[in-house]
């Protein structure tokens, strides 16, 4: 599966999630309505979701302007705006001249204006840096210019300092540097630092804005023409988009040029501009009406009216003890809850007091970062604002209690300060590790914990059994290199009784963000490695480790308090999370999609990601070569033959389960290295030679040889290494060295894959875990496919957005490669 | 509603009188001739809203220190 197709199958799970709680996809159930009630469920609610700011839709002026429109010009004009407009069309485009005092183009959405503006102004010569929280329509009209080989790029939200490296970095590559950012952000309502990328496009010719400013419009500025443009002139070199359908009230939208020549070529050029129909004569006659309210001192009043209500919304969120990541001078506010589940408990707790807001969740928001997105109107009371606030602060308690959660979880994903009493509230022991006697045990190192206690859930399931475990600690702790250095945790949440009812072990360790990326970014990123050497890198807490295979995991669904042990399992990983400032959480591997786990596990802030294709043998019941011959598909067969029975008899076969000597092993490494640089699939930070060593003081690690008899080339020295772990019913290759000199000639790593499944066959296991990678070559010897996943919680995820824009520019690099 | 006589006075006058309507309690009234002078509680602080009854709109909501000015109410020819 595809971590395309795995994200998309997470938001479907998210908006399920949502539509069974009935909090979204919502229809107004009155016939009509002039205020800001809703009827929603069967209830009267005060809507408190409504993007248009200033109330105007209910105003008769505007509502006499389309009813006039459409008696003059019917419902609809149904012709190209390349050939014909309505007269109303210039009589908007003059007032909206003389708003803006700038050339503008009027389109029927905001998407449409991106659309219509970023192929013609962007060209294939010119750089794209994106703000990390830029609205998606402005992303997705970015999208088609990749194809184009427009280069991409991200930085964190509002880092002008990140911006003017990059523009640093990329000014003699792109004759111009595009920074796309929101003038109002659509989530957390806070703004883009408009004076500080002004000093930048005034100090870098090459820099250009293009911003989008659809909340701002209205709201702010002489004539109502926005945030951006609040108390500042245009700046030569910035495009600006904005929105007539929220606070205008009218639907439609702006796009405003520093010159009649950019306004000009869109207008002639913006093909989804030229081939979409135009605004219709009912919503051109209400802007109409409204761009004129807006010409006239009366916008100020409306202005100051709604800057009153978001003034006294700022005030009694902070009375009331409101977690708000923002102090938004517009009309969107963000209320902190962090997990998704508590999001969702909130957003009904409200309806079912009387208030409707908007639910922000993953992927509007990262996984942790969930809250109330709400806004604020003109039309609101401030009775209604204040009891809208006091019902949070009533709700927000007894929702935390229901989850199992504190403010000073809250305060940690959104890296606030937490309040003095919160501190105390984390300090209470969750109620459900008390109320359910479940205990957990949390051991820092395997040596700690009862060795047969682990094996009986670990033992079968690959290398990481009691012994397992302690080589992986020896030869991942005091080495030089922060990549070899791993934190080791052990976690046994046990029942009355003392059964275990979920154990895992989890390591922190530094991760290469691309490590499951495509070959050619990773490819890219190493190359930006070569001076930033941990560029793209993060400190992960995962369940498993970078050197384990298998279902990690060990959950006892047999137990019914399986939920609330995994619950109390990922509340530590959490608190690791914390303490070790890792930036994110994996739980891996799942073999299966498992309804209740994945539905706790994104109930609690993880994403589902498919994992490359894990290959096992699971059949070893034949007897004999030629029985496993018989066992294999009839193409395999074919295989067999030519590429692996024909060469059998030309390589030595040994087992060595002895530390072979410092020079051997050094080639040995140098096998593994050959290899290692051709896995860019899988990119992980090169083993310590030290691992190589220390699994000879478990004699559970043998190492399989396969050397070129004399007659055929061979030096006896081997020509490939396998280091497997042999444990239980599984024997477990882990690490593999080639020397890929003579791998055409006799087709080593096949022959090597098939060796692995006779010497698993001597010792009477029951299953080979081949791994990830190469899954053609592993069906082969009869290896079954399995779909792997992990559930993955990031603080953040820009790292994440970084590398999808470096996937996505794939043919920027392509075409770099072919320059 | 909890609100500070300096958080009141961070409001336009419009808004002072909406939150008047609101929350506020009216607390005394007296009449000069064209001009209407009201006092409210609000919270914790009086509100003195002068109102022009010939221009019909009000020309100002501030706060006041209601004890000092108490005798203007108690003795009507104190105007």
């Amino acid at each position: 599966m595809s971590k395309s197709v795995s994200f998309y199958e997470t938001i479907n799970q998210m908006v399920n999630y949502g539509l069974q709680k009935d909090i979204i996809h919502l229809y107004n159930e009155e016939e009509a309505f002039t205020g800001n009630y809703l009827h929603l469920r069967g209830k009267r609610v005060v809507n408190f979701g409504s993007c248009s700011y200033l109330g105007l839709e209910f105003d008769e002026r505007l509502k006499q302007g389309s009813k006039e429109a459409i008696d003059r010009y019917g419902t609809q004009f149904s012709e190209s705006r390349a050939y014909v407009s309505l007269k109303l069309y210039r009589d908007l485009e003059e007032a909206f001249l003389e708003i803006f005092e700038q050339p503008i183009v009027i389109v029927p959405t905001t998407t449409l204006g991106h659309l219509s503006n970023l192929p013609v102004l962007v060209q294939d010569e010119d750089a794209i840096i994106m703000d990390h929280q830029l609205h998606n329509s402005v992303q997705s009209s970015v999208s088609p210019l990749k194809a184009r080989g427009v280069y991409t790029d991200l930085i964190r939200h509002n880092r002008m300092d990140q911006l003017e490296d990059k523009i640093k970095s990329l000014r003699s590559k792109f004759k111009k540097i595009w920074y796309m950012a929101d003038g109002v952000y659509s989530m957390f309502g806070d703004n883009c630092p408009v004076d500080d990328v002004y000093a930048l496009m005034d100090k870098y010719p090459e820099l250009h804005a293009y911003i989008d400013d659809a909340h701002g419009m209205s709201v702010h500025g002489k004539h109502g023409r926005g945030f951006v443009l609040k108390n500042r002139p245009m700046h030569p070199k910035l495009i600006m988009a904005t929105s007539l359908a929220k606070a205008f009230a009218t639907g439609g939208a702006v796009m405003v040029y520093p010159d009649t020549d950019s306004m000009q070529r869109v207008r002639n050029c913006g093909a989804p501009l030229l081939s979409s129909g135009p605004m219709q004569p009912a919503v051109l006659g209400a802007a109409l009406a409204c761009a004129k309210i807006h010409l006239t001192p009366e916008i100020y009043t409306l202005q100051e009216e709604l800057h009153d209500r978001i003034r006294f919304t700022n005030l009694m969120l902070k009375k009331y003890g409101i977690p708000t990541p923002s102090q938004p001078e517009g009309g969107v506010f963000f209320v902190a809850v962090s997990l998704p589940k508590l999001a969702f408990n909130m957003v009904r707790r409200m309806l079912d007091a009387g208030f409707y807001t908007n639910i922000a969740v993953f992927p509007v928001v990262p996984m942790k970062q969930s809250g109330l997105r709400f806004t604020i109107t003109r039309l609101h009371t401030f009775t209604q604002i204040e009891a809208f606030i006091a019902a949070m602060a009533e709700e927000l308690p007894k929702a935390m209690k229901e989850e199992s959660m504190t403010i000073e979880d809250i305060y940690k994903a959104f890296r606030m300060t937490a309040p003095e009493e919160a501190a105390i509230d984390q300090a209470v022991q969750t109620a459900i590790g008390q109320s359910l006697s479940l205990r957990l045990h949390h051991y820092a190192s395997i040596t700690e914990v009862n060795k047969n206690l682990w094996d009986s859930m670990m033992v079968n399931r690959g290398s990481f059994d009691w012994d397992g475990m302690k080589t992986l600690e020896t030869a991942f702790t005091n080495n030089d290199l922060p990549e070899d250095n791993w934190v080791f945790d052990y976690v046994v949440v046990k029942d009355m009784q003392g059964k275990p009812v979920v154990a895992g072990f989890l390591t922190t360790a530094l991760w290469k963000d691309d490590m499951l990326s495509p070959a050619a970014v990773s490819k890219h990123v190493e190359g930006l490695r070569k001076t930033d050497p941990y560029y793209l890198t993060t400190k992960v807490t995962a369940v498993g480790s970078l050197l384990t295979e298998g279902e990690h995991l060990f959950i006892d669904k047999t137990s019914p308090l399986w939920k609330e042990a995994l619950l109390l399992f990922i509340e530590r990983a959490y608190a690791l999370q914390e303490a070790y400032k890792s930036g994110n959480v994996v739980i891996r591997d799942f073999h299966s999609i498992d309804k209740e786990i994945d539905d706790l596990m994104v109930d609690n802030g993880f994403v589902r990601i498919g994992m490359p294709e894990t290959s096992i043998v699971t059949d070893l019941s034949w007897e004999g070569k030629d029985g496993y011959y018989d066992s294999l598909s009839a193409r395999s067969r074919q295989h067999f033959r030519e590429d692996v029975r024909k060469h059998e008899s030309r390589f030595d076969v040994k087992v060595v389960s002895t530390h072979p000597g410092a020079r051997i092993m050094d080639y040995w490494y140098q096998l593994y290295l050959n290899v290692k640089s051709h896995s860019l699939e899988l990119n992980t930070y090169d083993l310590p030679r030290k691992w190589f060593d220390e699994i000879f003081d478990n004699p559970k690690w043998e190492v399989l040889t396969l050397s070129l008899k004399r007659e055929h080339g061979g030096t006896g020295q081997a020509v490939c290494v396998v280091f497997n772990y042999n444990a239980g019913n599984v024997y477990a290759p882990m690490v593999i060295g080639l020397d890929y000199t003579r791998n055409n000639e006799f087709k080593i790593y096949r022959q090597a894959l098939y060796q692995l499944v006779m010497r698993a066959k001597e010792l009477q296991k029951e299953r080979v875990c081949l791994g990830f990678a190469a899954p053609i070559e592993k069906k082969k010897v009869g290896a079954k496919q399995i779909q792997a996943y992990a559930y993955i919680h990031s603080r953040d995820t820009f790292n994440m957005e970084v590398l999808a824009t470096f996937k996505e520019n794939t043919a920027h690099f392509s075409r770099q490669s072919n320059d | 509603m909890i609100l500070t006589k300096g958080e009141y006075c961070q409001f336009s006058l419009r808004t002072r009188v909406q939150l008047l309507r609101e929350y506020g309690q009216l607390e005394f009234e007296r009449t000069f001739e064209h001009i209407a002078v009201r006092i409210f509680a609000l919270h914790d602080f009086y509100v003195e809203v002068v109102y022009n009854r010939l221009k019909g709109e009000v020309e100002r909501a501030e706060p006041v220190n209601f004890i000092n000015m108490m005798h203007l109410y108690e003795d009507s020819s104190g105007l």
